[in-house]
This record gives C-alpha cells, structure tokens and sequence, in this order.
C-alpha cells in the first residue's frame, strides 16, 4: 500500500470515529432535562472549541521553533495547524450561534466568550495574512513565531471568560474544579466526541503539512529546472 | 423547551460535517494534484499517488 493510501485509510477511521461519535451524541445520549434535544448540538459544538484551542497549543509549540528558528518545515506545520484551527474556529462560532438562537433567542451577542472566541478566528485569519503576504526567510518566522505565540495567549482568555465577566454563556461545566456537572452518560458521549474530533484534526494538520512540504518541493525543482 | 429542535441540530451537523469534509476532500484533491506535478518533475518516491 502506498503512502498516500496508508493516510487516506487512517483519514477514514477517524472520520468514522467521528461519525459515530456524532451518532451517539444524535441517537444514544439521553435528552437534557431543561433544554431538551436541541442540547445535542453540544457533541459538535464543544469538540471544535476543544480542537479550536488544541490547534492554538500546536501552534504555539510550532512558534516556538519557528523563533528558534529551527526550519522552514515548522513554519510550514505552523501554517497547517493555523488553516485547521481557523476551520475549528469557525465550526464553533457557527455551531454556538445556531444553538444561541433557541436558547438565548439570539443568533448573536457581544458576550465575553464569544468576543474572545471571535478574537481567536481573527488572529488565526491575521496569522494566515501575515505568513502569505511576508517574503520567506528568518524574519517571517519571528514575526509569525510571535503571532503565533499571542494566539495560544487568547486561549486562557477564551476559558477563563465566563469567570471574569457576567456573560450569557453558561459557566464552566466539564472541566471545573470539584468535577463536571454533567450526566455520567453525557459526559462519556461528550468526551468520545472531543477525542474524536481531535484526532480528525491531528490527520487534517498532517496531511495539510504534507501538502505544503510536497509544494515546497515541487517550487524548489522547478526554480532550479528554471535556471 | 423548543417544540421542534431539528432544524437547528440539522443545521449544527449540516455545516460540521459541510465543512470537515470539504476540507479533507480538497486536502486530497491538492494531494494528487500535487504527486502529478512531483511524478513530472521526478521528485520523491514513485510509489506514491
């Protein structure tokens, strides 16, 4: 089997896990007391926050090298995890905003989570900017390097929102001191959707970096078939 | 509680699974076009593709 074939096989078993994880949240896990089946959205909508700030941690590792500069190829995984991230990003803020509306009667509000979660797409979209509009070489690492590091910095701001400002959205109930405030067979269900969601991502931000390795490549030989 | 909740669980997945999957089929589109251009100009292993 060929290398691409091992990695489209791996893609599909996580793309079921994430398929049945789904089916779960859907079908397995009981209904909410106070809001009923529209909870479900939970199984979707907390995983891509999770991967969201995953990715934000990836990127801030990557950064890291990248100010150290260690090599192009952590610029080019910083890209991936970027392009993944702003995906996650956006998967949340438009899954958090369908389930605003019947439980909040808002598509939207300037809340404090939100705020701060809609901060996280911009600076992935400024990251995205930046690295394409800058001229390859040590000086797009740094920059990129410390942008990188400003977006793991919104995170703690993101999770820590809804303790240091009255907000809309409900307080931390899965990861919180004295335990979840879940059900036993939701939080099962929730916990096999975020582990499953996260390890999509992890496939999604190395076949991207591969992409770009491979382009890489292909940009380098034909320079050098140019001259 | 919402009378009917399904056309909002139906939009959440509709749009998660629109774009996980748009997203990994354009990784692969990129990917083959990627190893026909690498084949053309002999780069890495023939094996892949």
């Amino acid at each position: 089997m060929s290398a691409d074939r091992k990695h489209w096989v791996i893609g599909i078993l996580s793309g079921l896990a994430m398929a049945a994880s789904w089916y779960a949240g859907l079908r397995l896990a009981p209904t909410d007391e106070h809001m009923g089946d529209v909870y479900r959205i939970i199984y979707v909508h907390v995983p891509s926050a999770f991967t969201a700030f995953a990715s934000a941690f990836a990127l801030l590792v990557t950064s890291i090298a990248c100010i150290r500069n260690q090599g192009e190829r952590w610029l080019d995984f910083s890209k991936a995890v970027a392009e993944v991230g702003l995906l996650f990003t956006v998967l949340c803020l438009a899954t958090g905003s369908i389930w605003g509306k019947p439980t909040w009667g808002t598509w939207w509000t300037w809340d404090a989570r939100l705020t701060t979660t809609f901060l996280l797409g911009i600076l992935y979209t400024g990251w995205l900017i930046l690295h394409s509009s800058w001229s390859p070489g040590p000086q797009r690492m740094k920059i990129c390097g410390a942008l990188g590091i400003l977006i793991a910095a919104d995170v703690p701001v993101i999770y820590q929102s809804v303790n240091w400002w009255r907000t809309l959205h409900q307080p931390q109930s899965i990861v919180r001191s004295g335990g979840s405030t879940m059900a036993p067979e939701m939080l099962q269900t929730l916990m096999f959707s975020v582990l499953a969601m996260l390890l999509f991502a992890a496939w999604l931000s190395i076949q991207r970096f591969l992409n770009l390795t491979l382009r890489g490549q292909i940009e380098s030989a034909s320079y050098k078939e140019m001259k | 509680m919402l009378n009917d909740p399904a056309p909002f669980i139906n939009g959440a997945y509709g749009i998660a699974a629109f774009l996980l999957l748009g997203f990994a089929g354009w990784l692969v589109v990129d990917r083959k076009r990627l190893r026909v251009l690498a084949r053309a100009l002999k780069i890495g292993d023939k094996k892949h593709g």
